[in-house]
This record gives structure tokens, sequence and C-alpha cells, in this order.
């Protein structure tokens, strides 16, 4: 879901870049330094995560990992998938460098979202957390899907023909970020409850 | 569990392409013809991507297609480019935010004889000193300039195609590991940095 260099207007990156930037902004600040590592850990699998491909059938889908970064990071998702995306983009060609600040937007901010949104789930233990931790990493999928299409909405392609292209190939995707987000945080209240702040 | 199943199946065949992270494209001049060939990896094509073929100079349009299932598409070079002697911008957009480009520079299709003149002239005593006096010169007089531009043109497409197929693998190529492990390399060197001056402002 990186949208490519040249496709957007640049009224559409201006506002992508604003917002990416107000969102690392807030990011930034609520960071709890003593959780950089786990900030870092979070960017690495994001960055490696779109290189994983899920073979579902005949074909393929490569993960995003936009909700198991906000399940664990809330905020700081912001910065954490920027740092990322630049990497993607000057190391792999994978999306560019004037577009970076709505791909971040795109992938960051359903990502926050959903954690709010679950986070009375992910608080309890048990099935509901599960159930919340799904709803985390498969919303994600589909919110960024959703933004990505609405960046698009302004281009040839149109928002309906770019929404259903999209949300059709990322069922698959928004089921396997499910589960894959479901066993990190079962795995994480096991091992180390520390890192999920949901409280 | 079939009837969600099916569904799901038919989508993912229907629509790979959303799933690619970039799309690549690459053009060469083949005779009189540019060829372009449009792909999201080395297995994936771009089907019925649109491509729009620019002038470098003016910018304007200068035709528009779109490529068949095997993600190339071949046009004759255009008149209006030849004559301006201006190069080509190949722009490819293949839908879902993915766009790429290939510039084809005016030199490749241009003949030998307008913007190379001077080297194709400088290139022939050398020619001349090496053949055997002996050979005459009425032997090759029966081929024109434009047979021998053919026939040269001819062989060496042949000659170059392995190459150009390498070339285009190339640009196919995903990341390897070198920009992987760089990659985190260097969101641990940017952690470690944040963690430094955070620590020295503590102290």
């Amino acid at each position: 879901m990186h949208i490519s260099e040249g496709v957007l207007s640049p009224a559409i990156l201006g506002a992508g870049a604003a917002l990416a930037a107000a969102g690392t902004a807030v990011g930034l600040r609520r960071l709890d330094y003593d959780r950089l590592m786990t900030v870092a850990i979070l960017a690495a699998a994001f960055f490696v995560g779109s290189l994983i491909h899920v073979p579902i059938g005949p074909a393929s889908a490569h993960l995003i990992l936009n909700g198991l970064v906000g399940v664990i990071l809330g905020w700081a998702a912001f910065p954490a998938i920027l740092v990322a995306l630049v990497l993607q983009s000057v190391l792999f060609q994978y999306g560019g460098v004037t577009v970076l600040g709505v791909n971040t937007f795109n992938m960051a901010f359903p990502a926050v979202l959903c954690f709010y949104l679950m986070r009375p789930l992910l608080a309890r233990a048990g099935r509901l957390r599960t159930a919340g931790a799904f709803g985390c990493g498969a919303l994600s999928v589909a919110g960024a899907g959703l933004l990505t299409a609405l960046s698009l909405s302004f281009t040839s392609e149109g928002f309906l023909q770019a929404a259903q292209v999209l949300f059709a190939a990322h069922i698959p995707v928004m089921i396997a970020e499910g589960i894959v987000t479901v066993l990190a945080v079962s795995f994480l209240a096991r091992v180390r409850p520390e890192l999920l702040n949901f409280a | 569990m079939s009837r969600i199943l099916l569904p799901l199946v038919l989508a993912l065949l229907t629509h790979t392409s959303a799933l690619a992270h970039r799309v690549n494209v690459f053009a060469y001049v083949e005779g009189g013809e540019v060829v372009v060939e449009c792909s999201y990896s080395k297995s994936k094509r771009v089907n019925r991507g649109t491509i729009e073929v620019l002038s470098l100079q003016s910018g304007e349009t200068l035709l528009s297609g779109e490529t068949d299932e095997d993600g190339s598409f071949r046009f004759p070079v255009p008149e209006a480019a030849r004559r301006t002697g201006s190069g080509l911008r190949i722009v490819l957009v293949a839908g879902e935010g993915h766009q790429n480009e290939w510039v084809v520079d005016a030199a490749e299709f241009m003949p030998a004889g307008s913007g190379s003149a001077t080297a194709a002239v400088a290139a022939q005593p050398a020619g001349d000193r090496e053949q055997p006096p002996t050979a005459g010169a009425e032997a090759p007089a029966a081929l024109s300039r434009g047979d021998v531009e053919e026939i040269v043109n001819a062989a060496l497409d042949a000659k170059l195609a392995p190459i150009k197929r390498a070339v285009l693998e190339r640009t196919e190529a995903g990341p390897g590991l070198r920009e992987i492990i760089g990659g985190i390399g260097w969101i641990f060197g940017l952690v470690g940095l944040a963690a430094y001056f955070k620590g020295r402002s503590r102290v």
C-alpha cells in the first residue's frame, strides 16, 4: 500500500506531511524513553514485515503490521512507522520521499485509532483481549486501505475503484495480521506484561 | 467455511496487483519500435497498465496505450520525437497508487546519420586502413548506408537481447539481504542516538 512518487497532487502531499508531522510530534512527546528499545524492535518489525509474504492459495500477500505497532506503542506508532517508511523508501525504493507524509499517516493513524477503540477490550483478560487484539490487527489494515483509497480519490483512479481493489486484496492480510497481533499480544501478556500499557 | 473462502481466493487471484510494493518499467529500442516492459516482480507482470509517452523536451503527451497480459507494450518511435530529436519519458500508471517512469534518450532511436554523424565519419578511415587494399571498393558499394544500418541493428538487437534481459531482471529484483540488515541497523542506530542524548540530559 505504498503510494508511489508522482501520483498525488501537491495539496494532498502537503496535507499528509502536516498530519504525519503532527502525529510524530505527539508520539515523541508521549514516548516513555525507557521504552525506546520497544519502539526500535517494532519499527524493525514493520520495516521487515512488508517483505514477509503470506502464501494464501496460489497468490501471496505481504504483512503490514501497523496494527501490531499500534497495539504496543500507541501514539509512538507514528515515529516508528515514519522511520521504517523512510528506510523502505531509501533502501527498497518502496513509495517515495515526497509521499512519506501521506504513507506514514495512512499506516499510523488507523493503528492509533484502533488502539484507543480497542483499549477497553485489551485491558481485560482472556477472550475479550483476544478479540481486541484481532480487531486491532485487522481493522488497522482496513483503515490503512481506506485512507490510501481516500488519498487516491483525487487522481484519475477515483476513490471507489481504488477502495474496492484495495479492500478485496487485503482481506487475507487483515486475517493474517489479526492472528499475528493476537499471538504477539497473548505472548507478551504472559512473558513481558509491562510492555503492554492498556490501563 | 468454504462459502467464505472461495470468494476470498477469487478476490486474491483477480487483484494480486494491489499487493505489490512498487512497479518497474523498463524500455528499449528495437528496430524502429520502442518496447516497454512492466512488472511488479520477476514473476508478476503488469496486466492492463496505462502507458503514457511524453516528449522529454516539451512535456506534451505523444501517445498512450495499455500493456498486454505479459506487461509489455510496443509502439513505433513517434514522428514528432524523431523530428525534434527529443527523448521520450514513458510513464506507467498501474493503479492503486503505483506509478513509475523510464526515460528513453533520443540517441537510442535517432539514426546514426543525424546526431552522431561525426562519429561515423571518424570511424571510417580506421576501417579503411584495416582492410587489405586488394579487396577493392566495389563489393560493399552494392549496400546502401540504410542497408548496412539495418543489418548492424538486427545483429546488435540479437546480441544485446541477453543484456537487456539482465538489465530488466536487475530492475525487477527485490531488496537483498544487505538492504534489509542495513535498514535494521539504521533503526537501532537511531534509537541508540536518541538514548544517548536522552541519557546525557538526565545526568
